[in-house]
């Protein structure tokens, strides 16, 4: 028998296990999954039979056998639960997954022919009347998502398993069937620009790692070639594309877009390594080299794999990592990025989701920054308690058909326009869409010239229908500064809002409005064009991530037209030193030393680390939940902040004996590395004594769902650089004047004519 | 019993002569295929038999389970990603053929309407079933979009003022499913 989906097996394995002891992020991956499986077993099940497929040991193999029992074991009580019976398709991707898994383990002998056939008759028949009826609840074919995608896609794959020898099951004949008559139309129905509409989270975690599955099915079940760069249907996406928009959906830094109500997130990783090897296209491998980080554990397809698959297709030669990441699609949006990445800008004006704007949220035409690696905007939803700023009395949803017997209720007004970057008419923020029609028009870019451009006043037209333009133009001057130019124009005066929402903190400034993020990184915003009132709101509670909080700007004129020009000028205040390795490493298995006892453990530990990774995953060490860093050397005469690993968990810091307050960073640690600084008092001293404690995930599953990560990228010194502020800025006779504390700038620009004059 | 249950499963798949025993079998899950077996060979002369079968359904306490509480999570979708073991826990004891309605909820039906769907007609009787499906509050949205669905392929005129009442419901795959039937109706 051979593992389904590899297509060589013994190839596969001199590639990772015989080159174990080789250096490369390739190997680096395959120790981290081998170690997690290794030392927790059933705490890291998704990782455990590729493991045992691998190395063939016995009790890794005996190991992944249990895995597969302790899965099947569950099935039964999953039927009293409100997930299986409403949101089948989150059950029915994993389920497809450990029938696959149930098959690469038989390939080795896991199992005694009478065992292997009372599992796999559960596997068919739980899929038989669970997630076959969940696939024929989706209207056909108009239902194009991530939850029909995983439907058909896991009843394909189940039932081309179990149709073959030695099962020959019939009821696996008819979900092959079923998911094969529904599964091509479902991927070619997508858009041609490969966005599904859903946001970066079920982009990236469910149609992106679904495509390599799909084309890899597809193609063995028909025999045919080349799918993965073919449209599946007529004028709808070619699978290939929905891994570039996967791919795109990346910012400098690696968070994705924010543009759905999950906000910012880490990226997976599978979709980008088949895309670098069935492809060539230098982006993705563009990305896996300077973005990806192992230690994030997500569900892709409800399964934590993703590094698992990310392994299996890895690239086999070495790809061009150097790409331009500007992109521009004409019915999602365009990014604009500097040649060294030290500035972004993403303009989008895909569709949102008509009435209830819950995933595709209504944001035409927003603008989302991002400076130096780190999210400039801010973009979501809001904490879990909810705050009232953009909740509106009649966006209030009553939903009693997803569990059972209860009615949930949730406000959908962070969907809304109010909520994003956009242009404001009359101070309705509760802005959204009531129709199917067209939401813009006239998409334009000219990624040479850095410019993005699109006219969204179809959004607008349902409620004001006497606004005729509903213009932004984003363009990318000199590789160092934005220009967003607003040409808004009605029949009827209005009162016009350029607005920005940010995150915190703002700090003062004689014109515009200018934030500072935690990083140190700022972003200044004035209107140069005409005289417009300037606001400024600090909002608490929204977006949950990374801040729990973000500010408000807003420009505001009024009349029959609305003519702005906003320069964006992102700056830094800082740079990034010397990393400090080879940390002092103790594991606190009792979890309960205090920082007395961790020096003296310390003391006489041998095991030096860099905390780039949680310990299990940067070297041989037990999976332990609590970990103890020292470390103890000269301090660069002007190092004012360390750099710290992002995503630790229950830390803590003591610089010198004395400890630190880390509670600043507990909402944005998970998502940016936290620069925390230096005590005044301490800058006269030759060393610092770095005592830090830190928490790692111990199974796929400490995120509850929204996905674990551990510490990851090491412990920095960070200096003070003088910023590069704004001085003065005109624009005169088709020229835009700007003077900073270190240059002019003089970029030609155009403004839009106005329609009237055109 | 496991094993027993699949190879009968199997058995009516490929050989419709077992249906009309499958159809009224004491296992939902047998009674489930034998709708997918009618699905697979339409005929008119199933109507009687699938009328039965909606009968036998109507009896079951199908959506009557309360809260139940796991010894791990808290059974929303986040169980979906983990392996057990993992106990389920009832506020008290029930007979074991309700728990199995539970398990079964709207599947039976389900399959029975697209068995109708792909016979295209029905009875008067079945037909107000269908029509009370999507009247009843309590019922699963995968039965009201395959009632919906079926009632289209069914074409009749009487359903169409029950098909406009589901159009308007929020939940997307019932009233898209109208939506739809009601084209194929008024066409």
């Amino acid at each position: 028998m051979h593992p389904l989906l590899i297509d060589d097996v013994a190839d596969l394995r001199a590639r990772i296990v015989g080159n174990e002891g080789q250096g490369g992020r390739q190997q680096e991956l395959w120790r981290l999954i081998r170690r997690s499986a290794q030392s927790a077993p059933f705490d890291y099940p998704w990782f455990t039979p590729f493991v045992a497929l691998m190395t063939r040991d016995p009790q890794d193999i005996a190991n992944a056998a249990e895995v597969i029992r302790r899965y099947v074991g569950k099935l039964d009580s999953m039927y009293f639960s409100t997930g299986l019976q409403f949101h089948f398709w989150c059950f029915a991707f994993p389920h497809a997954k450990w029938c696959l898994y149930f098959q690469w383990l038989c390939s080795v002998g896991a199992f005694e022919d009478a065992e292997a056939t009372a599992i796999a008759e559960q596997l068919i028949e739980y899929h038989f009347v669970n997630f076959l009826y969940g696939l024929r609840t989706k209207p056909e074919p108009e239902c194009v998502d991530n939850q029909a995608l995983s439907l058909a896609l896991s009843t394909t794959l189940v039932g081309y398993l179990f149709a073959q020898a030695p099962y020959h099951s019939q009821m696996a004949v008819i979900m092959r069937d079923e998911g094969l008559r529904r599964l091509p139309g479902i991927v070619g129905d997508m858009p041609a620009s490969g966005y599904s509409g859903e946001g970066s989270s079920y982009m990236d975690c469910v149609n992106g790692p679904a495509i390599p599955l799909v084309v890899e099915l597809l193609e063995r079940i028909t025999g045919e070639q080349g799918l993965l760069m073919r449209p599946l249907r007529a004028n709808g996406a070619c699978p290939y594309h929905v891994l570039k928009m996967v791919a795109r959906e990346w910012m400098p830094g690696g968070l994705l877009l924010p543009w759905d109500n999950y906000g910012y997130q880490f990226g997976v990783r599978a979709a980008l390594a088949y895309g670098a090897r069935h492809t060539g296209d230098p982006l993705f491998a563009d990305i896996l080299a300077h973005e990806c980080i192992w230690s994030y554990d997500i569900g892709t397809g409800w399964a934590y794999d993703d590094l698992v698959w990310t392994l299996i297709w890895w690239p086999d030669t070495a790809l061009p990592t150097q790409v331009s990441r500007s992109w521009f699609e004409p019915d999602v949006g365009g990014a604009l990025v500097s040649e060294h990445r030290h500035v972004y800008a993403m303009q989008m004006w895909d569709a949102a989701t008509p009435v209830v704007p819950t995933r595709a949220h209504v944001n035409p035409n927003a603008v989302v920054w991002n400076g130096y690696g780190v999210p400039l905007s801010a973009d979501g939803a809001p904490t879990a308690q909810g705050v009232p700023r953009f909740q509106f009395a009649d966006t209030v949803r009553q939903v009693n058909f997803l569990t059972m017997g209860q009615i949930d209720e949730y406000n959908y007004g962070d969907g809304c326009g109010g909520a994003h970057s956009i242009v404001l008419v009359d101070d309705w923020e509760g802005l959204r869409v009531f129709g199917d029609g067209a939401q813009y028009r006239a998409a334009t870019a000219d990624l040479a010239q850095l410019t993005v451009a699109c006219d969204v006043a179809p959004t607008y037209q349902e409620r004001w229908p006497d606004i005729v333009r509903m213009y932004r133009r984003t363009s990318l001057c000199a590789q160092r500064f934005f220009v967003v130019e607003d040409v808004c124009e009605a029949t009827e005066v209005h009162r016009w809002t350029t607005r920005f929402v940010l995150r915190p903190t703002f700090v003062p400034v004689s014109a515009g409005a200018k934030i500072m993020t935690p990083e140190g990184v700022t972003l200044h915003l004035i209107p140069v064009h005409r005289p417009a009132s300037v606001t400024t709101e600090a909002v608490s509670g929204h977006p949950a991530k990374p801040d729990g909080a973000c500010g408000v700007v807003d420009f505001v004129t009024t009349g029959r037209c609305h003519r702005q020009l906003t320069i964006a000028w992102v700056a830094t205040t800082r740079r990034i030193g010397a990393q400090i390795q080879q940390l002092v490493a103790a594991a606190d298995v009792s979890g309960n030393w205090d920082d007395v006892q961790a020096r003296h453990q310390l003391a006489t530990s041998t095991l030096r680390l860099d905390a780039q990774l949680p310990a299990h995953m940067e070297a041989d060490v037990a999976v332990t939940r609590r970990w103890w860093y020292q470390a103890q050397g000269r301090m660069p005469a002007d190092a004012r902040w360390l750099r710290l690993p992002v995503g630790m968990m229950q830390w803590a810091l003591w610089l010198n004996g004395e400890a630190v307050d880390v509670t600043p960073w507990a909402s944005s640690g998970e998502l940016i590395a936290p620069q925390v600084p230096i005590p005044g008092a301490l800058w006269q001293c030759d060393t610092l004594d770095i005592l830090l404690r830190v928490d790692v995930p111990v199974s796929h599953y400490e995120g509850g769902g929204d996905g674990t990560i551990g510490l990851n990228g090491g412990v920095w010194w960070v200096h003070p650089i003088a910023e590069e502020q704004l001085l003065e800025w005109q624009w005169a006779d088709d020229v835009l004047r700007v003077r900073s504390t270190e240059q002019w700038y003089a970029v030609p620009y155009r403004l839009t004519e106005e329609e009237g004059t055109r | 019993m496991m094993q027993r249950r699949y190879m009968d499963m199997e058995a009516i798949l490929v050989d419709p002569h077992r249906i009309p025993a499958a159809a009224v079998h004491a296992d939902w899950r047998i009674r489930y295929a034998a709708a997918l077996a009618m699905a697979q060979h339409p005929a008119p002369h199933w109507i009687p038999l699938i009328q039965r079968m909606l009968h036998i359904e109507a009896e079951r306490p199908l959506y009557t389970q309360p809260v139940v509480r796991f010894s791990r999570g808290t059974g929303d979708t986040r169980m979906a990603e983990q392996i057990g073991p993992l106990e389920v826990w009832f506020d008290a004891e029930y007979p074991e053929d309700t728990r199995e309605a539970w398990r079964c909820r709207g599947r039976v039906r389900q399959a029975v309407l697209f068995a109708l769907a792909a016979i295209g007609t029905c009875s008067d009787e079945v037909r107000d079933m269908l029509h009370g499906f999507l009247c009843d509050p309590d019922e699963d949205f995968a039965v009201k979009a395959a009632t919906a669905r079926a009632l289209g392929m069914i074409g009749h005129p009487d359903s169409v003022p029950f098909l406009q009442m589901a159009v308007s419901y929020d939940e997307w795959c019932t009233s898209r499913e109208a939506q739809k039937a009601l084209q194929r109706i008024q066409q």
